[in-house]
């Protein structure tokens, strides 16, 4: 008897299991979202003429201090409602989380699972060869995509989203640009009594004459502060930053001469020679032994603490530590030097004497529309719409008056756009910036507490014209590596960038000696190089 | 005395019960691992995520070809020893440490003072990797770093403990242990409790000391979680997670810190390359396995019973 | 005798030395995560991270973690969901399971112990499962954070060695009472287990507590994200960018959280968890007497 009860029991216990799942499901339902939407979407388009597009916005847009908890949904519903009203579409918003392999992980999950995913953003290299997204030449072309071509036609970033055959596949996200530039501190430089340093010579005269000064004290001045690159290319960013002034070709993939092929930065001519200046700099103190171990945090609070005299790294972490570090400096200047940090204007020479700095290809990247998308349209029509400086500045902060303003207490607001963004509203946490980028970023000014335009507004701005002036990454310009292709065809490519990483860093500190640099290109080839330069030189030779 | 042979439907009634109440749980294994388990094919072909299930059965057949990738890499035997060589440290200061500290736990007499102890204990187990990482890096810097300032006082010079190999196992099987010692303590007091308080007291009568009570009552009585514990560790030691390392290693120590995991995470930031990360976890599992299947026999062997 | 009891004496207090010795060495890195959170930006920068004691305790991390309160309070509610409600259901089926596996006379026990085992070795990956929890409707629902991780198989193969350690002579005597198998598991299996059960049961509390993977593939919507999956925003904001950088060049002009706002959710995050420990202990009383649950 007792076990007929028990088995009542379980099979009560296992029906409200299933029922709570249930009622889980439908609780949703309730709520405003993605799965909402698609319900919506397929009962709307059937009826009212009100077409919902689901975007997976992993632009970078997430990263806003306080709103990691999401926007409320009332100001959610607020932009929805709007752009709904100006665009007459539906859009829902699909925020990724913060961490970068943790937001491309959850794409390909919600792309594996068939939801409707209309947009996202990616490398269309990535996608193109499998017909997973759409060409998207026909809406640029378009006279509504007009003004949206004609915003990023001057930056030539279209080339970066077009294939072979000239067909666009993504709207740009990025634009040619020299994000690794020099940064010197003013103070100091007139500490050690000079100039702007404008070659590479008096650039090492400075940072010499700072190890010596020790302005910080206690001899933890850091003269140069370098930062590691990615995963796969760990000299990435300090060869971004100088070795345009040791190689003809910068940093980026250049064509041999003698067999016209295609060959990698580190075994051109002139590498060695910046290699030994790194290994002089690490062996003299000027750069951190940790250098290649620092993270982000740790740069960005020895930025802040003051005791770094230049810089060779990602532009906007001096940027937004310039503030705090002007802060903490009671007896700087600002009629002398109206920012701590100050840069070559014209860019400096190296021994070879060319500029010191390479452009960074915008590369491929953009939004993408996904080829099972059922309105392409409709996500043109918001992206179309998204483009326009006022619609973008709204999805930046919220909708104006509310959000931000005007500035009131600078003439010609309007007409230079300088916006004071509004505290004290509900949360939100950009989901609707789908139109990042320098077109129209730059078109905002940005003034600090003392009505100074801050420091990386200003650089944005003024210092446009240094893209061109820096050296062109080899043969890169124009080149799209199908990045597919590259990991079929170079079996060891992990391998090889595993151990051209591993043996260039023990160059710079030493533990490897440059009588044995043959030795390493030999070595390089037995790692495979051979099959990386075919298949790059094939790659070029198809584009070209 | 041998049993008479009976049908299973003789045992399946005797034990209703019981299989009625195991239902729910198996039911739960046949749906949510089994049934996904037919994704290890991709292993075997050239899979894109964006095909989702029906690209499983449509993608290229490829064989092998992922798991020769991994085996003709220059480096496939360092990853394995380094992989190895970080778990099996792990485990082997780790786990006896725990069980120490269990056993200490279990012997402090004020009841309030013991709470304490373990509720700092286990205090570390609960924060992410992102944030260990973080400390580790400010506790070993070269400069201001607590470690470097204790050496320099010393009159030692200081060591850049992330930019040298050599230290890298240390570092990683230090930060291990200070993170989940006390954390796994919890299994062996939980454990402890279970034994015949009887026992102790006739310890006690008979003049056995504390570690003679330890030895021979406390340890045998939690032997077999123990072993349980053991195996489960065994079965996972090549499935080292990249987190950590991701965050800690550089080019320079690659030869001591890169692990499989690091290296299939590299491999698929150039693309999303999910067949091969599944190639290099079936050539894990199918490891994992065979040493599993070992120390089950050997634990078996030794009379402490094992998984099976 | 005497010279016994001091011998005791000295362990004791060798004991009390260690541990406090132990517990200096667990706290200090934390403590220096607790102060950072009461640190200004600006004093951050001037003395680094390491910081025993702040120069002035400042509370504004914790002020603006909370200005956006309802997100917050919002987000432990849902933590607070699948902790309680996923450890129960966790343990219901555990516990059944377990006690079976653990049952010398089930026909088929090993066979179902390695079918259980295997699942720890060998898994489909994450995008059959994913496909799984989506066909199921689970996705944008809480349960997705409760039901795929409804048993865990080391928690389970620990629970039924703690059933295994039970002494059999007690079953065994209850059985010539005449008592059938589910007054087995009620009078003495799971009474003589609440120590054990007590672990697992942390284990499975725990594991809800700090698990932001799953959520973070199976919820779309933030508003039913969990607090880890904040706290992993939070912390990782300020890498994130830096690690994909020229790939995704976000000239925004993103601020990533301070320091010291980092610190204080981590705090913030921790705290509840931790207070539940002291309620589980008064099951950890050392020794059961096993005589008592006969009468």
């Amino acid at each position: 008897m007792k076990c007929k009860k028990m088995a009542a029991i379980l099979l009560s216990v296992s029906v409200f299991c299933v029922n709570l799942v249930g009622c889980g499901s439908e609780a949703t339902g309730e709520n405003p979202g993605a799965q909402t939407a698609q319900k919506e979407s397929q009962e709307v388009t059937s009826g009212e003429e009100v077409p919902t597009i689901v975007i997976y916005n992993n632009s970078g847009a997430f990263s806003v201090t306080g709103a990691e908890a999401g926007s409320d949904e009332s100001v959610y519903k607020e932009m929805q409602d709007y752009i709904l009203q100006e665009t007459g579409v539906k859009v829902e918003i699909i925020m990724p989380p913060s961490d970068g392999s943790a937001a491309a992980e959850k794409l390909n999950l919600l792309l594996a699972g068939g939801d409707q995913i209309d947009a996202w953003w990616g490398s269309w290299t990535d996608y193109a060869s499998d017909g997973i997204i759409l060409p998207l030449t026909d809406y640029v072309n378009s006279p509504e995509g007009k003004a949206l071509y004609e915003l990023w036609e001057p930056w030539g970033a279209w080339e970066g989203v077009k294939d072979i055959d000239g067909t666009i596949w993504a709207i740009p996200r990025m634009t040619d640009t020299t994000p690794y530039q020099v940064f010197v501190r003013n103070d100091w430089l007139d500490l050690a009594g000079m100039e702007m340093p404008k070659t590479m010579e008096e650039f090492n005269e400075y940072l010499y004459k700072i190890k010596e000064l020790d302005p910080y004290g206690n001899g933890e001045t850091i003269p140069l502060l370098i930062e590691k690159g990615g995963s796969t290319d760990v000299l990435d960013r300090v060869e971004s930053v100088f070795l345009g002034g040791y190689v003809e070709t910068g940093n980026g993939k250049w064509i041999d001469p003698e067999d016209n092929k295609v060959k990698p930065e580190w075994i051109a001519d002139g590498y060695v020679d910046f290699l030994k200046q790194l290994n002089q700099w690490y062996k003299d103190g000027i750069i951190h032994k940790e250098s290649f171990t620092m993270d982000v945090d740790t740069i960005k609070r020895d930025l802040s603490k003051g005791c770094v005299g230049a810089t060779a790294i990602w532009y906007s972490r001096i940027m937004q530590t310039e503030q705090i570090l002007r802060e903490s400096m009671p007896d700087f200047n600002r009629d002398k030097h109206t920012y701590v940090w100050g840069m070559n204007e014209a860019g400096m020479i190296g021994p070879n004497g060319n500029l010191v700095q390479t452009k960074a290809m915008g590369g491929n990247n953009g939004l993408l529309i996904s080829s099972k998308c059922k309105n392409p349209e409709a996500v043109m029509k918001f992206v179309e719409w998204s483009f326009e400086w006022e619609n973008y500045t709204n999805e930046m902060y919220g909708p104006e008056g509310k959000y931000w303003q005007y500035n009131p207490d600078v003439e010609n607001a309007e007409e230079n756009r300088d916006v004071v963004p509004l505290e004290g509203e509900a949360t939100y946490a950009r989901d609707f910036l789908v139109s990042l980028g320098l077109p129209l970023e730059i078109q905002t000014t940005e003034y600090d507490d003392d009505g100074i335009q801050t420091m990386e507004n200003l650089w944005l701005q003024e210092h446009l014209d240094d893209f061109d002036a820096t050296i062109e990454p080899g043969i890169e310009s124009g080149v799209i590596w199908d990045t597919a292709a590259l990991a079929e065809n170079i079996p060891t490519l992990n391998d090889l960038n595993t151990f051209k990483d591993e043996e260039l860093v023990k160059f710079v500190n030493g533990t490897r000696s440059f009588d044995t640099w043959e030795q390493f290109v030999e070595e390089c080839y037995a790692m495979g190089l051979n099959d990386y330069i075919e298949e790059y030189t094939r790659q070029y030779n198809e584009q070209k | 005395m041998k049993e008479k042979k009976r049908s299973l439907w003789y045992y399946l009634k005797r034990d209703k019960f019981i299989y009625l109440l195991m239902l729910p749980g198996l039911l739960w294994y046949i749906i949510f691992c089994y049934l996904p388990m037919f994704g290890i094919v991709i292993a075997f072909e050239d899979y894109k995520p964006f095909f989702g299930i029906e690209g499983i059965f449509t993608a290229e057949w490829v064989g092998f070809k992922h798991f020769i990738k991994f085996f003709r890499s220059a480096y496939c035997f360092r990853l394995i020893k380094n992989t190895l060589l970080l778990s099996v440290y792990s485990l082997i200061w780790s786990f006896p440490l725990s069980i120490m500290l269990a056993l200490f736990i279990n012997e402090l007499r004020g009841r309030r003072f013991k709470k304490v102890v373990q509720t700092v204990s286990y205090l570390p187990h609960f924060l992410s990797a992102v944030i260990i990482c973080g400390i580790i890096r400010t506790l070993t810097s070269v400069d201001g770093g607590l470690i470097n300032g204790i050496i320099l006082a010393l009159g030692g010079e200081s060591i850049h403990f992330l930019g040298q190999p050599e230290w890298f196992r240390t570092i990683y099987t230090v930060s291990e242990v200070w993170q989940s010692i006390g954390w796994e303590s919890i299994v062996f007091i939980a454990a402890m409790t279970g034994i015949d308080k009887e026992l102790y007291e006739a310890a006690m009568v008979d003049g056995a000391g504390v570690f003679r009570r330890m030895w021979s009552i406390t340890l045998p009585g939690i032997m077999p979680v123990i072993t349980i514990m053991l195996i489960l560790r065994v079965g996972s030691i090549l499935n080292l997670g990249y987190e950590k390392v991701l965050l800690l290693y550089s080019p320079q120590i690659y030869s001591t810190a890169d692990i499989i995991s690091t290296y299939v995470y590299r491999e698929g930031v150039l693309n999303q390359n999910y067949s091969f990360a599944a190639a290099v976890n079936l050539f894990t599992s199918v490891i994992s396995m065979i040493m599993v299947l070992a120390t089950n026999k050997i634990t078996k062997k030794l009379g402490q019973g094992g998984i099976w | 005798m005497k010279k016994k009891l001091s011998g005791e004496k000295v362990f004791h207090i060798f004991d009390i030395i260690v541990m406090c010795i132990f517990m200096a060495l667990i706290i200090i890195p934390i403590f220096t995560v607790l102060m950072t959170s009461f640190v200004s930006e600006a004093e951050i920068a001037r003395r680094g991270t390491f910081i025993l004691i702040p120069e002035e305790f400042d509370f504004s991390a914790y002020q603006m973690l909370f200005a956006g309160g309802k997100n917050i309070i919002r987000a432990y509610g849902n933590t607070l969901f699948r902790t309680i409600i996923g450890t129960f259901l966790n343990l219901l089926i555990t516990i059944s399971l377990a006690y079976g596996l653990s049952r010398k006379e089930v026909k088929g026990r090993m066979f179902l112990t390695g079918f259980v085992f295997f699942t720890m070795l060998f898994s489909g990956g994450m995008i059959p499962s994913f496909i799984l929890v989506k066909g199921m409707g689970l996705i944008d629902s809480r349960w997705s954070m409760v039901l795929p991780c409804l048993v865990n198989t080391w928690n389970l193969l620990i629970m039924r060695n703690f059933f295994y350690g039970i002494p059999k002579s007690l079953e065994e005597a209850a059985v010539i009472d005449g008592a059938n198998d589910m007054q087995i598991l009620g009078r003495i299996v799971l009474p003589l287990s609440k120590a054990s059960i007590a672990t697992i049961g942390l284990f499975y509390a725990v594991g809800h507590w700090n698990a932001w993977f799953d959520s973070m593939l199976y919820i779309n919507q933030t508003a039913l994200l969990p607090m880890q999956n904040i706290l992993r925003n939070i912390i990782t904001a300020a890498s994130s960018v830096g690690d994909l950088g020229a790939e995704a060049y976000n000239s925004l002009d993103v601020v990533p959280p301070s320091q010291s706002i980092r610190a204080a959710t981590i705090v913030v995050t921790t705290l509840p968890i931790l207070a539940v420990y002291p309620f589980i202990q008064k099951y950890f009383v050392k020794g059961v007497m096993v005589g008592s649950v006969k009468g």
